[in-house]
């Protein structure tokens, strides 16, 4: 099991305890952030969906990369890895409806 | 330029152009976001710059539930190329350089800023659709004439809540540099461009 350290944005440390950053194991970016999930309630359903996909309004970055130009969540993690969430931003003064979602964060 | 106006925008609205009803609330706002005058203008030159296209950029800083105190404003690429006159999807790569840049310094991303072309500075369904709870959400209303009206806002369950703002001081180094500052894209543009070397 390789330890990471996982950087929480401010919109979702309130399911983090408050934390910016918090230490997960796991051997792929996937398992860290399921291991993470585990032990703050909530957290895991903001960044994946339903089928357990990275949601399209978050980026996970391994390092410099984000991990959609890699194996998604299945990039294995090394020992001292970095992992950043960050969330996507949008938005603009567009007429109608741009997204299905809503604002639900 | 201070806004003592504290207003909610939801999204519930029929209204097809910017969909969202927007209701007076005195002293509902809790939360005021610190700017200094250079920090305006920076804002101003970018959102001028790029018009009749909408610009948007990070605001860093420290923050707490009543008080946002931005320290510094970084300029980000806009993505959605196709729809950039009434639409921005800020580059999730200078989003991560502006967050480690921050975190170097003990600071945070404390906020979103964007344009809004010929347009007021509130919030569109489509920013409300994709906002985020814990950011300050500053819109500036730019038109050929340049930057017009900024307010910022924050949601809250569900609804965008203004939020005062105030002018702070400027810093010693901003005092120093006032006389030969760079443009504001030079410098926004620079704190980027080593980011991401």
């Amino acid at each position: 099991m390789s330890q990471a350290t996982v950087r929480i944005p401010t919109p979702l440390r309130p399911l983090t305890g408050g934390s910016d950053e918090v230490a997960a194991t796991g051997q792929t970016v996937g398992e860290v952030l399921s291991e993470l999930g585990s032990r703050h309630s909530g957290f895991l359903d903001r960044i994946l969906d339903g089928q357990g996909k990275l949601r399209s309004f978050v980026n996970v970055y391994l390092g410099d990369a984000n991990v959609r130009a890699l194996e998604g969540l299945d990039s294995e993690v090394a020992d001292g890895a970095v992992i950043h969430i960050v969330p996507a931003v949008a938005g603009g003064r567009g007429r109608g409806r741009s997204r299905s979602r809503g604002a639900v964060r | 330029m201070i806004s003592n106006l504290s207003e909610t925008v939801s999204g519930s609205s029929a209204s097809p152009v910017t969909a969202v009803d927007a209701v007076t609330v005195p002293g509902l706002a809790a939360s005021e976001l610190w700017l200094t005058e250079a920090q305006r203008r920076d804002l101003a030159y970018l959102v001028e710059a790029s018009y009749p296209f909408e610009a948007c950029g990070l605001l860093v800083g420290t923050a707490d539930a009543q008080r946002i105190d931005v320290r510094d404003v970084f300029h980000a690429r806009n993505l959605n190329v196709e729809r950039a006159r009434d639409r921005f999807l800020l580059d999730p790569d200078d989003h991560m350089a502006a967050d480690r840049s921050a975190r170097a310094r003990g600071l945070d991303i404390v906020g979103i800023w964007h344009s809004h072309p010929d347009h007021p500075a509130r919030p569109s369904v489509t920013d409300l659709e994709a906002a985020w709870e814990g950011f300050s959400y500053l819109i500036i209303s730019t038109t050929c004439c340049g930057a017009s009206d900024f307010r910022s806002w924050r949601l809250q369950s569900g609804k965008f809540i203004e939020e005062a703002i105030r002018d702070s001081p400027a810093s010693s180094s901003e005092a120093a540099s006032s006389s030969e500052k760079p443009s504001s894209e030079n410098r926004s543009s620079t704190e980027l461009s080593e980011k991401q070397s």
